[in-house]
């Protein structure tokens, strides 16, 4: 199940963001694009904003990405 | 269904009302009736008895009856990033795009800072054409839909799939990161003259002479897991620059592939465990020239060998697939 945004996973999510493991082609195109992107600039805005397109992502893809979900967030 | 057929077979298709995606020559192409089509040229491709070149007949994708809707739509350079926000409730997008094209380029740089880019699957390829024909003659993409045809504009059908249904987009990629330098790149592009090797700032050209690197082994880098190539199209070591067939990006390490034994064995090895049936999949132009696939099979996959393959982003040297799975 996908967190809700205001979940400390999210911060969890992005702090451990270079060393996720998951499968699915889309997850990781998506994850490395944000790892690329909170790289380049470590603001709290580029971090909000990274976490709440990842919990975009994950929600609209709920059903197929069940098993990268579980991964991430347990 | 076979998927190699004559203008005539596929033609009876689309007035039948199939939804399709087809390839072929220009002159092919050309010849087929207004329908629900989209379409891209090349004369490579992966045929039920092996690689093969020809402009004699198209190669037909068909997709199945449970598919809900589609819509074919060209884009222009500046439309491209309109493509996620069209992407439909539960499908996929299926994008080719003209190499050569300003879209292209556009594409292959932009694609991934696109908002809501990997909401849904994006696969396609990059239409091509004879290489004898290089410089002579553009690729072109095809709306069967509207009948427009395009050397600039990405021709992307966005498809829709039942509630029980979605779609997956992945890949095959034979090749690996090896175990020797680390090199970066410190702005984006199809054209390199500096890069970092282990940190030290060099000239890329001569260091791939330097290293004397067979330039058929691609740049891979780690995607979170997902091997990505970017391939060598020339090196001109007297000027100092470096062609790549895709950007590299800032952030990002590369490092040279490992190569590949027998393409046909390893793919096959590949193929067995994974076990896929594609509904779609395309491979690399370079891979047919380089691991001499013409007459080879890689296993039971069929589909157009394309001048770039596109999952999400434009990858080189990789076979993409997309397979519909149920939830």
């Amino acid at each position: 199940m996908v967190p809700p945004k205001s979940d400390p996973k999210w911060v969890k999510f992005i702090g451990n963001i270079g060393s996720l493991k998951v499968n699915d082609l889309s997850t990781r195109m998506m994850i490395n694009r944000l790892k690329m992107r909170v790289a380049f600039d470590t603001s709290e805005a580029v971090r909000k904003q990274s976490i709440s397109d990842a919990y975009d992502f994950f929600a609209k893809n709920e059903a197929s990405l069940k098993e990268d979900i579980k991964q991430i967030f347990g | 269904m076979k998927s190699m057929m004559t203008v005539q077979e596929a033609s009876e298709l689309i007035r039948s009302g199939k939804k399709l995606f087809i390839a072929g020559d220009e002159s092919q192409l050309a010849a087929l009736p207004r329908g629900e089509w989209v379409g891209g040229t090349i004369p490579f491709f992966m045929g039920e008895a092996g690689g093969l070149f020809t402009q004699n007949q198209v190669q037909v994708t068909m997709l199945p009856e449970y598919v809900t809707a589609c819509t074919v739509t060209l884009y222009g350079v500046e439309d491209l990033e309109r493509i996620p926000a069209d992407y439909k409730p539960n499908g996929f997008a299926y994008v080719v795009i003209p190499a050569f094209s300003e879209a292209h380029q556009k594409f292959a740089q932009d694609c991934s800072n696109w908002p809501g880019v990997f909401d849904r699957p994006l696969i396609g390829w990059i239409a091509g054409i004879d290489l004898k024909d290089l410089g002579k003659t553009l690729p072109r993409v095809f709306n069967g839909q509207s009948g427009e045809d395009s050397t600039t504009k990405a021709a992307v059908m966005h498809v829709d799939l039942p509630e029980d249904k979605y779609a997956k987009s992945n890949i095959i990629n034979l090749f690996h990161q090896g175990s020797g330098d680390s090199i970066t790149f410190s702005t984006a592009g199809f054209e390199v003259t500096e890069c970092m090797v282990n940190g030290q700032k060099r000239n890329l050209a001569e260091y791939l002479e330097e290293q004397k690197i067979d330039q058929k082994l691609p740049l891979v880098a780690d995607y979170v897991g997902a091997m990505i190539n970017v391939s060598f199209q020339a090196v001109d070591a007297k000027n100092g620059k470096v062609s790549l067939y895709a950007p590299v990006f800032p952030g990002v390490e590369y490092k040279i592939a490992v190569p590949v034994g027998d393409y046909e064995t390893e793919f096959r090895k590949e193929l067995d465990a994974k076990s896929i049936h594609p509904v779609f999949a395309c491979n690399c132009v370079l891979n047919y020239l380089y691991a001499k696939l013409e007459g080879k099979k890689t296993g039971h996959i069929v589909g157009p060998i394309t001048f770039g393959e596109i999952a999400y982003m434009l990858l080189n040297q990789t076979l993409v697939y997309l397979t519909f799975e149920t939830k």
